[in-house]
């Protein structure tokens, strides 16, 4: 009779808090960017006293379930009303605006652009300390021979219509095998780290040694330490993805983190199997991904199996 | 020639006319029905006499009789009545056999001499008991002697002259059931006999051979174009669920509109560039939430005429099609009242008839799905209420001096739909915050006098004022909402034709003026907030003259619109129209017709207080259209090919972006976002074939329509207008059967709207959803709309009431229709928003 109820608990518990069909990847996705730092600059591209530049970078998350590998570009556009500006500024050298990864990784780093017009722009602004969003970083990925014209880019032939217009260009690529993703790039003239936006931490509380596994009705719990850093954090949430099975719903709304700046908090998410009979286990990357709702993010990357 | 004289008093002549053989015995009365003497005469004291033929058979029945001598109408038909039941001995030959006779015979009306009235009574319709006039009541005995009379025009009648012992009482009317009854008639008393008689619809059918629900434009009409339903039948169409301006969406030239908008979508254009009238003025809505039905009581509509387009010049201010509501015109020949309940609303109507003079009616409807399943679905977590609606109506008839008629409606409406959620606020136990809510109201009132002024000359003047206003309330803090406060008032003298070839004339002054406010304030919609009062007048004048000849019926008409608006500039339009009838044979019409019509832009568009343009100019649209019409089995059997070319210019176009209330779902971008200019233009054509078949019995309808819409913008791209839809056909038919049952059926078939499919999408990281990319705008198209519905409709006659009862199925067989559509959460797949399911309405309506 036990067994019984609890089997009916947990069924009821998987038909209302179970695995939402959203969490699951299954296709070729950009899953997250980060820059870090979360706030680009200026003075970051200026060489240190050994003559070294500490550039930021962009890390790219990119789920490939399909593991057939793809393509990605990367590239900043900072677009007044005409397309992306930088397709003038990199007219005759667009390969140092558009950086290519090819692989099966799930994450690539790139070094961010020192972006020539953002000085420009931000010299007109009153204070040029305050992070504005004036350039986005897209990134497209494909699969093998989805995208010809990264492949022509990569070859040296290049179509900067496609890159300076990258809405137009996402409209004309099939709906399979490419995903398009689009940040935005918080840029200053500030002069301290005092008052730069960061990125949350998200640090994983089990054991990454043991294999993660999930089966049956049984979900599997995964804690994280968080610290957010940014002085709008009622506004963070915490989501899970993955290749096979499921995370809880992730909703903006609903996976507040509900934790102060400044301080760490442990929190769990949830990952379920696939509860479909018919339903295939195998092997599984997992994502989950902190965003404080200003910009910052963290993420985490892992392997693991449904049974 | 032989006389035979005296029987009772009353004079007789017999004649051997014709027999074969030759006659030895003569036939002789053996039971003489009393005269039905006619009540009008007897008071009058009036005599006569009346000479017939009878032919006799061999049984002494009366096989024929035929008036010789007349002595009017009253006493010719009394004298055949009473003949009938004559029983007489036969004609016998030489060989004693009976035989056939012809003979005349006279019977003569003589007030002073009658037989004493034996039983006395009345007979009433029942249900509504109506006096039923010139009803049978047959009394025969066991003898089989008969007398026969009629009732009056109060529905009584005496039967007088009965021998004493048991008669057999039996009461007939046509489309009435029979019903009889028996009493013992003694010399010293009269009985008291009651009938109340029971209406058969399908005898009453039979009856009324010329009865007809949908009148089609025939000679009478001025409108080549227009389809007059009336409120009688038609109510009980299949998948109107009784209502009558539903009923009008079967007929060609009527797109479908998807389930929820309730509006009309007339050859090509947006609901909006069509309008509804009641009596000839301007109606602000016409429909409840969804279409569900109409906001006036059936009972407060005669009959409902529908112009998908080249309609008289007394029509303006739109690009589409329209639909005129017309009330009850005449005065009523009795009150009527009734009380219907069924799954989605309550309502009654009462009428009453004060001094023969004034008519006074007063009906309401509230729906009440809100009451029923609110309370269900929120116990399941849900927080929202469903759509209510109520409206109400009164009306006021009053006879004038001179033939005049004055008439006076007001009616309200008010529509409301709202997602709640319980305050969590302490000490505000029961209160709810209105997270979205959509609303639509109005009030009316309406005037209109008819005055019949010089030899075929009428005037009648309308005049409609009230408010309306929607409203959209999203969040606590995000309103937008249009008022319009509006008057209208035309003054129209006419002639009509009064003979089949001749001249008719139609002058007018139109009217259009009121205020229109609205504000657009949703913070959580990227639209800038907007709001402005601007007040607006729209006179028009027009003129129409009418020439039927032998061969042709030509009306050709001229109107002025000008367009006047606060801060603006006045625009002025002038509409010629020209219609005509060319009479090929005496059922086979050819009909051809062109003309301009207007349509002012949105105040918003014109407002320069809102970024509008002062200088814009009215929409106009050249209609063009032509065909055949043929009536065949006399009236019957009807059809009717007509092909349009419409082609719209100066329309409106930019400004996309700003918020707007749709009538349907809303337009997806890539959107026109620069100033507005008359720089939009647009061709919609196409053909429609019907073909109709009535009788008292049954109603046959098959509406084809075949159409192409599409709009051109200000950069000349091209592409298909939002509710295009190349092929609609609703096929119907309804048969009346024995014993008040009545049995239909609908099937309607539809090319499914436009939409635009969405051909890849972007990651946004900062909310973690995906933006959909679309294609080219309007270049997808829903799977095709097929829709059967079924009404089976029973009536129960009481005493003093009837009880009508009905189920109408939406939708029988379950098909899975698109309405909208829509995407998964990633735009990886569509999935279509389905539309109504197989839908029973069962309901009750009870007439007294």
């Amino acid at each position: 009779m036990n067994r019984l109820l609890s089997g009916y608990v947990a069924c009821m518990m998987i038909s209302c808090m179970g695995p939402d069909q959203e969490t699951l990847v299954d296709e070729l996705r950009v899953m997250a960017i980060q820059t870090v730092p979360a706030e680009v600059q200026l003075r970051d591209f200026a060489p240190d006293e050994s003559g070294v530049v500490d550039a930021p970078v962009i890390n790219v998350v990119v789920a490939d379930p399909l593991q057939s590998g793809y393509q990605v570009a990367i590239w900043p556009c900072t677009n007044i009303g005409e397309g992306c500006e930088e397709r003038k500024v990199f007219e005759d050298t667009p390969e140092e605006w558009v950086a290519f990864i090819e692989g099966t990784e799930s994450l690539v780093t790139v070094p961010v652009l020192n972006n020539p017009l953002w000085g420009a722009l931000l010299s007109q602004s009153p204070t040029p300390d305050v992070p504005v969003s004036i350039t986005s970083i897209f990134v497209l990925a494909c699969a093998p021979e989805v995208c010809v014209e990264i492949q022509n880019a990569i070859n040296g032939t290049w179509d900067l219509d496609k890159f300076a217009n990258p809405l137009d260009w996402i409209s004309k690529l099939p709906l399979e095998g490419s995903s398009m993703a689009i940040k935005q790039l918080p840029v200053s003239n500030g002069m301290t780290d005092d008052t730069r936006l960061k990125n949350p931490t998200l640090i994983p509380l089990f054991d990454l040694e043991e294999p993660l596994t999930v089966s049956g009705v049984d979900p599997t719990l995964l804690p994280f330490e968080i610290t957010l850093f940014q002085q709008d954090a009622d506004v963070a949430s915490i989501f899970g993805y993955t290749t096979r099975g499921g995370f809880a719903r992730n909703v903006f709304a609903n996976n507040g983190l509900q934790m102060s700046v400044g301080e760490s908090a442990e929190r769990l998410v949830t990952w379920y199997a696939d509860p479909a009979e018919d339903a295939e286990s195998g092997p599984a990357t997992l994502f989950v991904i902190v965003e404080d709702g200003v910009g910052g993010t963290d993420f985490w990357v892992g392997e693991g199996a449904t049974e | 020639m032989l006389q035979i004289f005296g029987w009772m008093g009353f004079w007789w002549q017999m004649v051997v006319a014709t027999a074969d053989a030759e006659v030895v015995t003569l036939p002789s009365v053996e039971f003489a029905s009393p005269i039905d003497y006619p009540k009008s005469e007897l008071r009058a004291g009036k005599g006569a006499s009346v000479l017939m033929q009878l032919t006799i058979d061999t049984d002494g029945q009366v096989l024929g009789a035929e008036i010789l001598e007349s002595a009017g109408d009253a006493f010719d038909e009394s004298a055949l009545r009473t003949i009938e039941r004559y029983q007489f001995t036969p004609a016998f030959d030489e060989n004693n056999q009976p035989i056939l006779v012809q003979i005349q015979y006279r019977l003569v009306f003589n007030p002073e001499v009658l037989p004493p009235v034996n039983v006395r009574g009345r007979a009433l319709e029942a249900g509504y008991r109506d006096p039923l006039v010139g009803a049978q009541i047959l009394a025969t005995n066991a003898e089989g002697q008969q007398v026969v009379v009629s009732t009056d025009e109060n529905g009584e009648f005496e039967l007088a002259g009965l021998s004493e012992g048991t008669w057999v009482v039996d009461a007939y009317k046509g489309g009435l059931i029979s019903v009889q009854s028996t009493v013992e008639v003694s010399a010293d008393s009269i009985q008291e006999l009651n009938f109340r008689l029971v209406r058969d619809q399908a005898q009453t059918a039979m009856e009324e051979a010329d009865a007809s629900i949908v009148v089609e434009a025939k000679r009478e009409t001025s409108e080549v174009s227009v389809k007059t339903l009336s409120a009688d039948q038609i109510q009980y169409l299949p998948g109107s669920n009784g209502d009558v301006v539903k009923a009008i969406q079967n007929l060609p030239g009527i797109a479908r509109a998807p389930s929820g908008i309730g509006q009309l979508i007339i050859r090509g254009t947006a609901p909006e560039d069509s309008s509804f009238y009641v009596d000839g003025s301007p109606a602000p809505e016409v429909f409840h939430f969804g279409g569900l039905t109409t906001v006036l009581s059936t009972s407060n509509i005669e009959s409902v005429q529908f112009l998908p387009g080249n309609y008289s010049v007394r029509y303006g201010r739109q690009l589409g099609g329209l639909v005129d509501i017309q009330t009850p015109s005449a005065f009523p020949d009795r009150a009527e009242s009734f009380a219907s309940i069924d799954l989605f609303q309550s309502a009654f109507f009462v009428e009453q008839i004060v001094d023969d003079k004034y008519a006074v009616s007063v009906s309401a409807r509230r729906s009440y799905a809100d009451i029923l399943a609110a309370p269900i679905l929120n116990s399941l977590g849900a927080t929202f209420r469903l759509p209510r609606y109520y409206d109400f109506q009164t009306q006021l008839t009053m006879k004038m001096p001179f033939g005049g008629v004055m008439q006076t409606i007001f009616f309200l409406s008010d529509d409301k739909f709202a997602f709640t959620q319980a305050s969590e606020e302490e000490g505000e136990e029961g209160e709810e915050t209105v997270n979205a809510a959509f609303g639509v109201n109005f009030k009316q009132f309406q005037l209109k006098y008819t005055q019949p002024i010089y030899t075929g000359w009428k005037s009648v003047f309308t005049f409609g004022a009230g408010p309306q206003k929607r409203d959209f309330i999203f969040d606590a803090s995000g309103e937008a909402f249009e008022q319009n406060t509006q008057v209208n008032v035309r003054q129209e003298f006419s002639k009509d034709l009064d003979a089949e070839i001749g001249n008719a004339w139609k002058v007018g002054l139109d009217i259009n003026s009121g205020v229109f406010g609205f504000n657009y304030d949703l913070p959580s919609f990227p639209y800038d907030p907007e709001s402005a009062e601007i007040t607006y007048v729209a006179p028009a004048g027009y003129v129409e003259y009418r020439r039927r000849g032998k061969y042709a019926d030509l009306i050709t008409g001229m109107r002025l619109d000008q367009y006047r608006l606060e801060d603006a500039n006045t625009q002025t339009a002038l509409d010629p129209r020209v219609q005509s009838r060319f009479f090929l044979t005496d059922s086979l019409n050819f009909i051809a017709s062109t003309g301009l019509t207007s349509q002012a832009p949105l105040p918003r568009e014109r407002s320069d207080t809102n970024d509008g343009d002062p200088d814009l100019r009215p929409e106009r649209s050249w209609q063009n259209s032509f065909g055949l019409q043929q009536e065949l089995l006399g009236g019957a059997l009807r059809w009717q090919v007509i092909g349009y070319y419409n082609e719209l210019f100066d329309l409106v176009v930019g400004r996309e972006d700003r918020f707007q209330f749709f009538t349907g779902p809303p337009p997806v971008g890539p959107f026109d976002t620069e100033d507005y200019a008359n720089d939009g233009t647009g061709l919609v054509c196409g053909s429609e074939i019907e073909v109709r078949y009535t009788d008292p019995l049954r109603i046959g309808l098959l509406a084809m329509s075949f159409s192409h819409s599409e709009r051109t913008d200000r950069n000349g791209d091209t592409r298909l207008f939002l509710y295009d839809q190349p092929v609609v056909i609703n096929a119907l038919y309804t048969q009346i059967l024995p014993k008040n049952w009545r049995l239909g059926g609908r099937v309607r078939f539809g090319s499914g709207n436009p939409y635009t499919p969405v051909v890849n999408r972007v990651y946004n990281m900062s909310t973690r959803d995906f933006i959909p990319i679309y294609g080219d705008r309007d270049s997808g198209r829903l799977d095709p709309f097929f829709s059967m519905d079924i009404r089976i409709d029973k009536e129960y006659t009481f005493r003093n009431w009837k009880l009508g009862t009905y189920l109408d199925i939406q939708n029988a067989t379950n098909y899975k229709n698109v309405e909208i559509q829509s995407w998964s959460y990633d735009y990886s797949e569509e999935t279509p928003v389905q539309g109504q399911p197989t839908f029973p309405i069962f309901g009750f309506k009870g007439e007294w």
